[in-house]
């Protein structure tokens, strides 16, 4: 059963900026460091600068000849709780055990040259042990970054009403002050028919297998670098990782095309919908929308409901989109803010040309707007937030307030630009999810409409 | 060539002999460039309508649009037509084609409205 559902909140799994588990299954993927490496967003430059933090520990213990520490530094259970991993049926894999880690040791002791320079990502690993594949790969990362997941859990049970019970004891997260695996008493959500602790992950850093992989390298790559001293790919890993460990050079090699190849490394589009499935989401929505009256009264409801719809809509290009608060004088603003963590055409051009690596959704339920309202956005807009913003009325723009737009595009410079959206322009971009190009190019074009009318 | 000139499409008697000479600067100029564009792009176009202009191409494209609006404004199919908007994409050969062949064609409407007085004053 999915963990919303056995909760009660039956989320839309599309609509939430975390990827939903299955309490009995784990599915079939892995958070991959490598995603967190090309991130802009803070968090997860921090997590990644984290994970190489960890491994540097380790190294600095093999260097001190601390191997049996080292070992042990290495040693992690499964994070059943992430419910994440490649077994079969069920739950619950098997990290990595002392065998596993002793072997990683012992190379890194017998290997001056690797110990020396240490990895450039944590996935490499992958590539030189052979008892280290992606799942494991995936639950060191977890381990690593348990409390930074755990600190993700709490802010996503806030914004969708998840329960968190107090004092829930999770085994074996990274302190990373202390350098030292810890037992954490922390509060999180349970499932409700097992009592287990649940941690989610955002989707943003999920995928299939990671970026950077043993398969990959193996079936893609090895022959290629090989240079003809052998005329097939072997088959065992063992004898891949005896390669490469002879030859740190392939794996530098591979680790070099992957990098230079960062902006193919998009996260797994969970959004597996057919049409039918779509045009069913977005008749829901729309239904939705027209059950919420417009007027103060249900500001807070219509903004929760425009965050699930721009979730499902522009998730994994724009992302952690939250609520936020503000007063602009005297007069409460609601609006969402979501990370451009994209590498899509639109949004790389928006990030570099109005400087928006945040992206500002004003929220204003009502049916007409006033021209203070988009003053109040434009003044809104700047260095920090970027120089494109969104208006979401449930009526959009009239005429009028296009008009004040373009006035205030041209008011100062850098230009702001501020775009209308309404109630049917939202459930369009859900729609938007039917076509190939999706609900971003939707939103180029009525950026390029906006930019065309101020010729 | 100004942005807001005057109605060149209905030349008048009173119209100067410098008008009708300026029109006709700013037309062959703009024909020599359009005409230039408009081949090579027709040639791109034939080999790989699909593929996307550089940066240097649309601006070079953008700003021969402008200067044609500035020229034909007023024409009903030239107000149709805007710059180019990237946005992170640059136009198709085969969109940026469809696009000069509107001001070719338009071009080809101003000279024929001009033709006679450019003539009468011996101007060409």
């Amino acid at each position: 059963m999915r963990f919303d559902v056995a909760l009660g909140l039956e989320l839309n799994r599309f609509e939430v900026d975390f990827h939903i588990p299955q309490l009995e299954q784990d599915a079939r993927l892995a958070l991959d460091p490598f995603l967190m490496f090309k991130s802009r967003h803070d968090r997860y430059v921090e997590w990644h600068a984290k994970l190489l933090r960890y491994w540097d520990h380790v190294l600095d213990l093999v260097r001190a000849g601390s191997t049996e520490e080292a070992t042990e530094t290495l040693v992690n259970p499964e994070p059943k709780e992430i419910r994440l991993g490649y077994v079969s049926d069920g739950a619950g894999g098997s990290g990595i055990g002392r065998e596993i880690a002793r072997d990683v040791v012992d190379l890194l002791s017998s290997n001056d040259v690797l110990l020396d320079r240490g990895l450039r990502h944590l996935e490499e690993l992958q590539l030189y042990a052979v008892g280290i594949g992606a799942d494991r790969l995936s639950d060191l990362t977890a381990n690593v970054l348990k409390t930074d997941l755990i600190r993700y859990t709490a802010e996503q049970a806030d914004l969708w009403g998840i329960p968190l019970i107090d004092d829930v004891g999770l085994k074996h997260a990274w302190h990373h002050e202390d350098g030292e695996w810890v037992d954490l008493v922390t509060p999180l959500p349970l499932d409700p028919d097992t009592g287990a602790p649940v941690v989610v992950v955002p989707r943003r850093v999920l995928r299939r297998l990671p970026w950077i992989n043993y398969d990959d390298f193996r079936d893609h790559y090895l022959l290629g670098f090989l240079e003809g001293r052998v005329s097939r790919v072997p088959s065992q890993k063992r004898r891949v990782v005896e390669l490469t460990r002879a030859d740190l050079g392939l794996v530098d090699r591979y680790v070099d095309e992957k990098e230079a190849r960062a902006v193919e490394a998009a996260p797994l589009d969970l959004d597996d919908r057919d049409k039918s499935t779509i045009e069913r989401d977005a008749a829901d929505l729309e239904k939705e929308l027209a059950e919420l009256t417009s007027g103060a009264s249900n500001a807070k409801a219509y903004e929760a409901l425009c965050l699930r719809i721009l979730n499902s809509s522009l998730e994994p290009e724009l992302i952690d989109g939250r609520p936020q608060q503000r007063t602009y004088e005297g007069t409460q603003i609601r609006d969402l803010i979501f990370v451009n963590d994209s590498d899509h055409t639109f949004w790389s051009y928006v990030r570099t040309e109005h400087k928006s690596f945040l992206v500002t959704f004003e929220i204003k339920n009502k049916d007409k707007l006033d021209p203070a309202d988009l003053n109040q956005l434009h003044a809104y807009l700047g260095d920090a937030t970027g120089y494109l913003g969104f208006l979401i009325s449930r009526n959009g723009f009239t005429a009028t307030d296009y008009k004040r737009a373009m006035t205030l595009y041209n008011k100062r410079t850098p230009h702001s630009v501020i775009l209308g959206l309404s109630d049917q322009d939202l459930v369009d971009l859900v729609r938007w999810r039917k076509t190939p190009n999706g609900p971003s190019e939707r939103l180029r074009e009525i950026y390029r409409d906006f930019l065309t009318a101020l010729q | 060539m100004p942005d807001d000139g005057p109605d060149l499409w209905h030349p008048t008697d009173d119209d100067t002999v410098e008008t009708a000479e300026a029109a006709y600067n700013d037309y062959t100029l703009l024909k020599s460039e359009l005409m230039s564009l408009y081949d090579e792009f027709d040639k791109l176009t034939k080999k790989a309508p699909n593929n996307r202009l550089s940066p240097l191409a649309l601006e070079t494209v953008n700003a021969l649009i402008g200067d044609a609006k500035a020229l034909l404004g007023g024409d009903r199919y030239v107000d149709r037509v805007s710059q180019f908007v990237a946005a992170g994409e640059t136009p198709q050969n085969s969109d940026v084609l469809l696009v000069l062949a509107t001001l070719v064609k338009a071009l080809a409407r101003f000279r024929e409205v001009w033709w006679h007085i450019w003539d009468d004053l011996e101007i060409t």
